[in-house]
């Protein structure tokens, strides 16, 4: 097994640099999913466990037990009697450093022991009401919403308008051509962080400030969509367009009949790209978005984590919710995305 | 049309007659469009398909790149900008106020220049320490032959992350009853609230940026080695070339305009930082500690007792100039390496 | 039923001109041929006829109606691309109704004229496939097909064959000779491959540099070539060409004396000749016979440098002394020869062409 996991580039010679190399890939892989495999773990306990330390490395709740003539189900707990002997009690209640217990198979009888000698028994649990609990107190279900709203539109409109500017550069001759593509370009050189303000006074004007078509509208065109599918298109042959030109197809039919089908990879990774770069949008909405009605999952998210109360309990599972689409989509898409950075360079 | 109509026509046909229905849906638009071209002529029709984006860009990217300018020129809190008052540079002026520019405190605006001092820090750490891991990285996985595939997903898995889950994630493993601790605990007998000294939270602040962006510019790095030729390592290694020299004179050097790029595109992007940092120190604790410049600009323009837009733009357009001449700087070195 | 006439017709790419000037008629139901070398417009020439290409001056008509300024679709042309450029998308039968979806034609029309075009040409057996499942020949098919549902007033051929493999391009041209018999429609057919012009069309035009060098008849152009680059270009293999000169001129020929050979009388008129003058000779390599020079016939001395025996005909390649250009001789049936031996040919100066010498211009009338 090891053998087979340390082949390398020259078989049957491993030397200490591969093992090196294991070692650290190893590691890294850890660093990596710990921290994150922490989050899921912890996101399944219940609120007593989570502020519970040291911490616990699986999700656990205290046993109860139904005990005839107790309105409501008792914690069990070990007792260890003065004389090594041991016993499952069930506590009633706790005062100072006694506590009242009765022993579930007689409930009648209660007595007295020190705290001292209690210890609590635990049995492995999943709080799957951290899930359900804040759709319902905090109002996920609509930061969900909204969030699938903007992906799923942002990402459609990106697709079409993105391809459409793309189909004229790429096979129009057409004054000003070149310096439209240019000007495309150049706007990969203006990050958000440097327009916010005034990007922010123009969704004021258009009056579409803490509107969701706020958020929308301004990240629909992007030059790394224009550029990706340009340079697709710039592989379809001119035949093709003029044989449909020939065949009596309108401009924008051969646009939607025949260069879109044919840009079906591009469009893909174009695709996959937008949906992730539009659920994970945070700054942007943060500065459009105002009220808890028209929050995207992000800014939901990252406003509960302000409350004076910290839930961490719903805080993680929420984060979990918000990072399960994006890994879904990474597992089955997986070589898609690398291989789409990788030649690309875009994120 | 010869085959019995019991059998299924093929996945071919079925998935043009799937584009048939969606063709008869989409003659709204297609007709109109028809008739624009018979209006304008086909030659125009390449100007209407660029025309949507190109309003985008105006509206939402040229229009604010000239707004911010002018923003940059006035004064007041006035969001309109026929509100605001004309203040020539005050604006910059009030920015560049200083004492000593190596003494926050002793700027009239001292929160700008903590951000400015915190974001060089950060930048100068944060690049340094993605360019070591990252190019390590890489490095080792060129090497591995089995499991390259699973080890380059799983690395890179975290870029695709949103800002806020993983400022999230951490901040609960930093947390006081987080998982460190209760190594720590375990181990050394203490527990340290990270996030709230000075120090650490600085350090955790680029350990987490570095965790985050690091599976990027790693993939960068690794399509550059893995456009080296495989052939000069066979030549060096008949030659009896060692792996360390290898490293060194053949390695490093072929793989330089690419790490030039990837430094140029760390260095624009650590001048941005924000998210992240943002919600792991609750918005950029202790006291100023992890407070950015993107944080300066968007707290000087959105805190509802501030809205200074005209300082703010002010800030944004000093930014600015300093990314223009790293994106150039970045231009000219992915030109030269394409060379 | 399309009758075409251009005139003066001019292509210029920025201040590049490709086309200079070209007045073509073409008959309604005429199959005519566009050859050239590679690269001498007949492309560009095509795509102006079809409206892909605006046309930068000059008129074009269908019927006596300006087409200058109408699309490919208002010009109700066809056309089949090198490439083919089926639709890599869409299975054949949608390549074939594709054109007629955009007309909005009546389905069960649609239906009708692809299947009638996909029997004609043998395609019904694979109407449901995509076109990278298909043979090279039968993508020409569906290219062709294509067009024909179309039912246009002019077809247009872009080198349809050169993507075939040889014995397929001459089954597929006497297939497209034979559709042309059945539907009767104007055919306009570009191709650089002479032996396909020859075959194919009823009229030919001869391209050069944007020009036209010459139109006509197939056997027109190969027993009357009009200039040096028709003559060079029609026929297979091409015409030997010497220099020679004006020796004398009477009533009964001209005198020519070559370097290469020797000293003879072109019987018939002389046009335009004097005594002195430069020209060049050419003959077809049918028309040089191996054998002694008799009385009253040219000839030369060549050493043999290749001989192609084909079984039924023999090409004998060779040089004559101090030339730089091959001499071929064809030779029926079969024939071996030494390389580096030498053989003398005659002709019957009857044949011989004669050209200027400054312009290539063809000196001579009408003449076997
Ligand atoms: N779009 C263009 N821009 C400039 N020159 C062109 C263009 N298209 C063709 N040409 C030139 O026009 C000439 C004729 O080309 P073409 O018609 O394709 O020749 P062919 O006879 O081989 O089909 C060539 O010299 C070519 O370089
Ligand atoms: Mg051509």
């Amino acid at each position: 097994m090891i053998a087979f996991l340390a082949r390398t580039r020259h078989p049957g010679r491993t030397d200490i640099t591969d093992w090196l190399a294991w070692g650290w890939a190893t590691l890294g892989t850890l660093v990596v999913a710990i921290p994150i495999a922490w989050a899921v773990i912890s996101s399944l306990k219940t609120e007593a466990e989570i502020n519970s330390f040291p911490p616990a490395l699986v999700p656990r709740a205290a046993q109860t037990i139904t005990v005839e003539g107790q309105e409501k189900p008792l914690s069990v707990w070990i007792r260890t009697a003065p004389d090594g002997s041991e016993q499952t009690v069930a506590l009633v209640r706790r005062v100072g450093l006694s506590a009242t217990v009765l022993d579930p198979a007689k409930p009648e009888e209660t007595f007295r022991v020190p705290v001292t000698e209690l210890r609590q028994l635990k049995e492995f649990h999943l709080q799957f009401s951290n899930y359900t609990e804040p759709m319902k107190q905090f109002d996920f279900l609509r930061y969900l919403w909204n969030t699938v709203f903007v992906t799923v539109v942002a990402t459609v409109l990106t697709l079409l308008l993105n391809s459409m500017a793309a189909f004229a550069l790429s096979k129009y001759r057409f004054a000003g051509r070149n310096a439209m593509f240019a000007l495309i370009l150049s706007t990969m050189m203006i990050p958000l962080s440097v327009i916010m303000v005034p990007a922010f006074m123009v969704i004021v004007g258009l009056n579409l400030a803490d509107n969701l078509w706020g958020v929308i509208l301004s990240t629909v065109s992007t030059p790394t969509g224009v550029f990706l599918l340009r340079q697709y298109m710039l592989t379809i042959p001119d035949d093709l367009i003029e044989a449909a030109r020939v065949d009596a197809a309108s401009e924008f039919r051969i646009y939607w009949r025949i260069v879109l089908p044919l840009c079906a990879p591009a469009l893909a990774v174009l695709a996959i790209f937008s949906v992730i770069w539009r659920w994970n949008d945070f700054l942007w909405p943060l500065i459009v978005l105002s009220s808890p009605e028209n929050y995207t999952l992000q800014i939901g998210l990252s406003s509960l984590q302000g409350q004076f109360n910290v839930q961490w309990h719903y805080i993680l599972a929420m984060t979990v919710v918000t990072l399960l689409p994006v890994t879904v989509v990474f597992i089955f898409l997986q070589k898609y995305i690398t291989e789409g950075v990788a030649s690309s360079g875009v994120k | 049309m010869s085959a019995p109509a019991s059998v299924a026509p093929p996945a071919v046909i079925r998935g043009e007659r799937l584009g048939d229905g969606l063709d008869a849906a989409m003659r709204v638009v297609e007709v109109p469009m028809a008739a624009l071209q018979r209006l304008l002529g086909a030659a125009r029709m390449p100007y209407v398909f660029i025309l949507p984006n190109m309003v985008l860009f105006t509206i939402f990217v040229f229009v604010p790149v000239g707004l911010a300018i002018a923003y940059a020129f006035t004064g007041g809190t006035n969001l309109l900008i026929w509100d605001r008052p004309y203040v020539g540079l005050e604006n910059f002026r009030a920015l560049l106020d200083c004492g000593s520019y190596l003494e926050p405190s002793t700027c009239r605006y001292n929160l700008f220049w903590t951000a400015v001092h915190n974001t060089w820090w950060y930048t100068l750490l944060n690049t340094l320490g993605t360019l070591f891991f990252a190019l390590v990285t890489a490095l080792v996985l060129n090497r591995l032959t089995r499991g390259r595939g699973f080890f380059r997903a799983v690395f890179f898995y975290p870029v695709l992350l949103s800002p806020v889950v993983v400022g999230l994630i951490w901040q609960w493993f930093l947390a006081r009853e987080g998982l460190l601790n209760g190594f720590l605990t375990d181990w050394f007998d203490t527990r340290i609230i990270f996030l709230l000294d000075v120090g650490w939270s600085r350090v955790w602040v680029v350990y987490v940026s570095i965790w985050f962006h690091m599976g990027f510019f790693m993939l960068i790095i690794l399509a550059g080695l893995q456009a080296i030729p495989r052939d000069i390592y066979e030549a060096a290694e008949i030659d009896g070339t060692s792996q360390w020299r290898q490293f060194w004179c053949l390695t490093l050097p072929l793989l330089m305009p690419n790490l030039l790029v990837v430094t140029v595109l760390l260095l624009i992007r650590s001048v941005q930082v924000f998210d992240e940092a943002w919600v792991l120190t609750n918005g950029g604790g202790p006291g100023t500690a992890n407070t950015f410049i993107v944080q300066f600009i968007y707290q000087t323009a959105f805190s509802p007792d501030l809205r200074l837009y005209g300082l703010a733009s002010a800030a944004s357009v000093l930014m600015g100039i300093a990314l223009l001449a790293l994106t150039l700087s970045q231009l000219w070195l992915a030109k030269k390496a394409q060379v | 039923m399309t009758a075409i006439s251009m005139k003066d017709l001019r292509k210029s790419y920025g201040s590049l001109e490709v086309i200079h000037g070209i007045d073509i008629e073409v008959q309604s139901g005429e199959f005519i041929a566009l050859v050239g070398p590679s690269g001498c417009g007949k492309s560009t020439l095509l795509r102006m006829i079809s409206g892909l290409e605006p046309i930068s001056a000059g008129q074009m008509s269908f019927d006596d109606q300006r087409v200058n300024e109408l699309s490919p679709a208002q010009r109700q042309i066809a056309m089949v691309f090198q490439s083919y450029a089926l639709y890599p998308h869409m299975s054949v039968r949608k390549n074939l109704s594709f054109g007629l979806e955009n007309l909005r034609m009546d389905k069960a029309e649609i239906n009708r004229r692809v299947d009638a075009a996909a029997k004609l040409l043998a395609i019904d057996g694979y109407l449901d496939r995509r076109p990278k499942a298909l043979s090279g020949g039968q993508r020409q098919r569906v290219a062709i097909g294509r067009a024909i549902v179309r039912q246009p007033r002019v077809f247009l051929f872009d080198e349809p064959l050169s993507n075939l493999d040889a014995k397929l391009r001459v089954q597929t041209r006497s297939e497209i000779t034979k559709l042309h018999k059945q539907l009767k429609t104007t055919m306009i057919y570009v191709t650089h491959d002479q032996v396909e012009a020859m075959t194919m069309a009823q009229k030919i035009v001869v391209l050069n540099k944007g020009k036209v060098e010459q139109i006509g008849r197939p056997l027109d152009l190969f027993e009357r070539p009009a200039n040096l680059f028709v003559a060079g270009f029609i026929g297979s293999p091409r015409m030997n060409i010497y220099p020679g000169k004006v020796v004398s001129t009477d009533g009964d020929g001209v005198m020519l004396d070559s370097p290469h050979l020797g000293r003879f009388i072109v019987p018939g008129i002389g046009v335009d000749v004097q005594v002195g003058n430069d020209v060049a000779i050419g003959l077809r390599p049918s028309h040089l016979k191996l054998g002694p020079v008799t009385p009253g016939t040219g000839g030369g001395t060549m050493t043999v440098e290749q001989v192609e025996s084909m079984g039924h005909e023999t090409f004998v390649y060779g040089r004559t002394s101090q030339s730089d250009e091959l001499t071929i001789v064809h030779v029926p049936g079969h024939f071996e020869a030494e390389t580096g031996s030498s053989l003398t040919f005659t002709f019957d100066p009857v044949f011989a062409h004669l050209f200027s010498s400054a312009d290539g211009r063809s000196l001579k009338g009408a003449r076997i």
